[in-house]
């Protein structure tokens, strides 16, 4: 008999562990595991999370700030240039053979007006000139001679592909339009007479532009030009040669 | 805004266009005023349609372009044909000229030289024309003369420097050239109206005299035959009556009448050789035998001696015209003359075709009998007659000259010149 309660005993103790599932399905918690039943001793938890919150709409600022442009802060150009032009003028010839070549000069400003885009493509491509260029055209003999001085005046924008270094030079295209005042002279005998009449202008060309820079400490550029340029004076065609230098700011 | 801006594209369109006026054109020319020299004057061209272009109907205008005829040139080394052979010598054809204007008060002013002398030059033809019009030629048989203006033309040889500082009529392309000046610094040839009468007068020779021949076949008959005489003769008589019309012209001109044709125009030592009104005019014994009637007409040609003798015959007829103050009389008669198929009274062009095979019988007695018997005044014909007979020593006979009215008798201003 005692032997008998006595292995009833140990079966009981060994059995233990089963005693203590309520379910012999159920898992056995992991050590950190909350059990709902479990007293909880934690800081209090709301009962409800908080609601996923509005995504409010960007203030004006905001917008303006986010789409800002960010290229010109490493740029301290203003992007104005003055340059001093000079070339050879070809203008059409009236009788009808190829034009003769006079020298022509002149003053251009010019200013990267693609700065005020904020797009990073068109602040390196696009720019505009307001030019004055001067030509004269003389001929005739001692005693009956003509001249004819040419001035241009033009505003015209243009479009450039940059490349090189730092993308200082670029080549581009120009279109632009103004007028042509020309004021002529005939002298004969050392009598002269004249006339002078304005006509309208259009332009067109391509060339070659370059902004180098020569002093890193100082905030201007080199500016220079190599261009070929087309005027329709009324309806007459010139061609200019040329190029200029000037300072970039 | 984008309707303004096909407006304005509109204006620029329309400036871009040149100047179109209709005929009669307003336009500023440089005009000889006698003692005031060349002005700048308000003229009217009555026949210029297209003043950008100068084209009109007296004139039309060719800019840039390169006539060569140089002997030692492949291409005209065989034979032509006249069009062949104008093809050939013109080795640029060029184009239009592009005269430029600026308009004022609805009145083109040339805004460069080359403008003012297109326009002046023009104004130059146009009255020619007049002149010629005057006398018996019509519109349509005078036309429009093709001008080639400041070519680039190489004589000579092909790898001559082109020549500059002259202004001729050159027939083989039934046009007058306008070269380029370099010495010539006075007034500039397309600017004065007797140079250009003079040209334009070989033009109309040309049509009636040789048909508009481009290369005149009687002289390459003659010059194959070897008797230069008849070539020098027709030749100086070109010469003559070119210097005869261009005196006519300017005396309609707003200078008046100007004898010393090319003072101003030419180096004095050349345009006082020229002059008209001197009495002593005259033709050498020698020089007729000598250059005249036996020279090769290369070298005859080359010495300038047909000016020589030319300025004997227009100044005959200069004489004539003033002594009886029937100017206009005889320039009718003799542009009459050119080309008559009255038997009787044959012209230019007829002893020319006549003589085609008979040169030495083309002498200066021929053709002073051919302007004699086409003058039907009597005191003109008589007071020319006597000058020609003077001036050019002339053989009258029974047999020559038959048109010399009885009673003539030979001017003596040639005394001093045997």
């Amino acid at each position: 008999m005692r032997t008998l309660l006595a292995s009833l005993a140990v079966l009981l103790v060994l059995s233990s562990p089963a005693f203590a599932q309520k379910d012999d399905d159920a898992p056995i918690p992991y050590p950190d595991e909350q059990n709902d039943d479990a007293p909880v001793q934690r800081k209090q938890l709301p009962r409800h999370s908080e609601d996923t919150p509005e995504v409010r709409e960007e203030t004006e600022d905001e917008q303006r700030e986010r789409e800002q442009s960010l290229a010109g802060l490493d740029d301290p150009n203003l992007g104005l240039a003055g340059e001093f032009l000079a070339g050879l003028m070809f203008p059409d010839s009236s009788r009808g053979a190829f034009p003769d070549a006079r020298f022509a000069w002149g003053l251009r400003f010019t200013w990267e007006l693609g700065r005020i885009t904020g797009n990073e493509t068109l602040r390196e491509s696009l720019f505009g000139d307001v030019t004055w260029s001067y030509a004269t055209i003389k001929d005739g003999t001692t005693a009956i001679h003509g001249d004819s001085n040419l001035h241009y005046f033009t505003v015209a924008p243009a479009y450039g592909l940059p490349f090189g270094p730092n993308k200082i030079f670029s080549l581009y295209a120009q279109v632009g339009a103004g007028l042509a005042y020309q004021a002529t002279f005939i002298t004969v005998s050392q009598a002269s007479t004249g006339v002078s009449g304005v006509k309208p202008l259009f332009q067109y060309g391509v060339g070659l532009r370059g902004h180098p820079t020569v002093l890193q400490e100082l905030p201007m550029r080199v500016s220079f030009r190599l261009e070929c340029t087309r005027f329709r004076r009324g309806y007459l065609d010139d061609t200019f040669a040329g190029g200029s230098v000037g300072v970039d700011f | 805004m984008q309707r303004l801006l096909f407006a304005g594209f509109l204006v620029v369109l329309a400036a871009a266009c040149g100047p179109n006026p209709q005929a009669p054109v307003q336009v500023m020319a440089l005009v000889n005023k006698t003692a005031k020299g060349y002005e700048p004057t308000q003229v009217e061209l009555k026949t210029l349609h297209d003043v950008v272009a100068m084209k009109g109907d007296v004139a039309t205008f060719i800019g840039g372009a390169h006539i060569t005829l140089a002997d030692d040139d492949p291409a005209i080394a065989v034979p032509l044909g006249d069009d062949q052979f104008a093809a050939a010598i013109v080795k640029n054809k060029g184009g239009d000229v592009h005269a430029s204007f600026i308009e004022k008060d609805h009145i083109l002013w040339p805004a460069d030289f080359h403008t003012w002398n297109m326009v002046t030059l023009y104004f130059n033809i146009e009255k020619t024309t007049e002149y010629f019009q005057a006398n018996g030629a019509t519109a349509t048989e005078l036309g429009a003369i093709p001008i080639y203006y400041f070519p680039e033309y190489r004589v000579g040889s092909v790898i001559s420097n082109p020549t500059k500082d002259n202004a001729f009529y050159l027939a083989p392309l039934h046009g007058m050239l306008i070269l380029p000046f370099d010495k010539f610094q006075d007034t500039p040839l397309a600017m004065a109206q007797t140079v250009i009468s003079h040209e334009y007068s070989h033009s109309v020779f040309n049509k009636r005299v040789f048909q508009d021949q481009g290369q005149i076949n009687a002289y390459g008959v003659w010059a194959a035959g070897g008797v230069p005489g008849a070539t020098n003769a027709m030749k100086s008589l070109d010469e003559g009556l070119a210097d005869f019309h261009a005196y006519g012209a300017s005396c309609r001109s707003s200078a008046g009448c100007n004898p010393n044709l090319y003072s101003k125009v030419l180096p004095d030592s050349l345009a006082s050789a020229r002059e008209l009104a001197h009495a002593d005019r005259c033709l050498s014994t020698v020089d007729r035998q000598s250059k005249l009637e036996t020279m090769d007409s290369q070298t005859f040609i080359q010495n300038g001696y047909l000016y020589q003798v030319g300025t004997v015959i227009a100044s005959s007829l200069y004489q004539a015209a003033e002594k009886t103050g029937q100017r206009d009389e005889l320039e009718k008669n003799i542009l009459a003359a050119y080309t008559d198929t009255t038997a009787a009274t044959p012209g230019f062009a007829e002893i020319v075709a006549q003589n085609l095979n008979t040169p030495a019988e083309l002498t200066l007695e021929e053709i002073a009998d051919v302007m004699l018997s086409h003058v039907s005044d009597p005191t003109l014909k008589k007071q020319l007659c006597n000058e020609l007979w003077g001036r050019l020593k002339l053989n009258i006979d029974a047999t020559h000259v038959q048109h010399c009215p009885i009673g003539a008798a030979p001017v003596t201003d040639c005394g001093q010149v045997p």
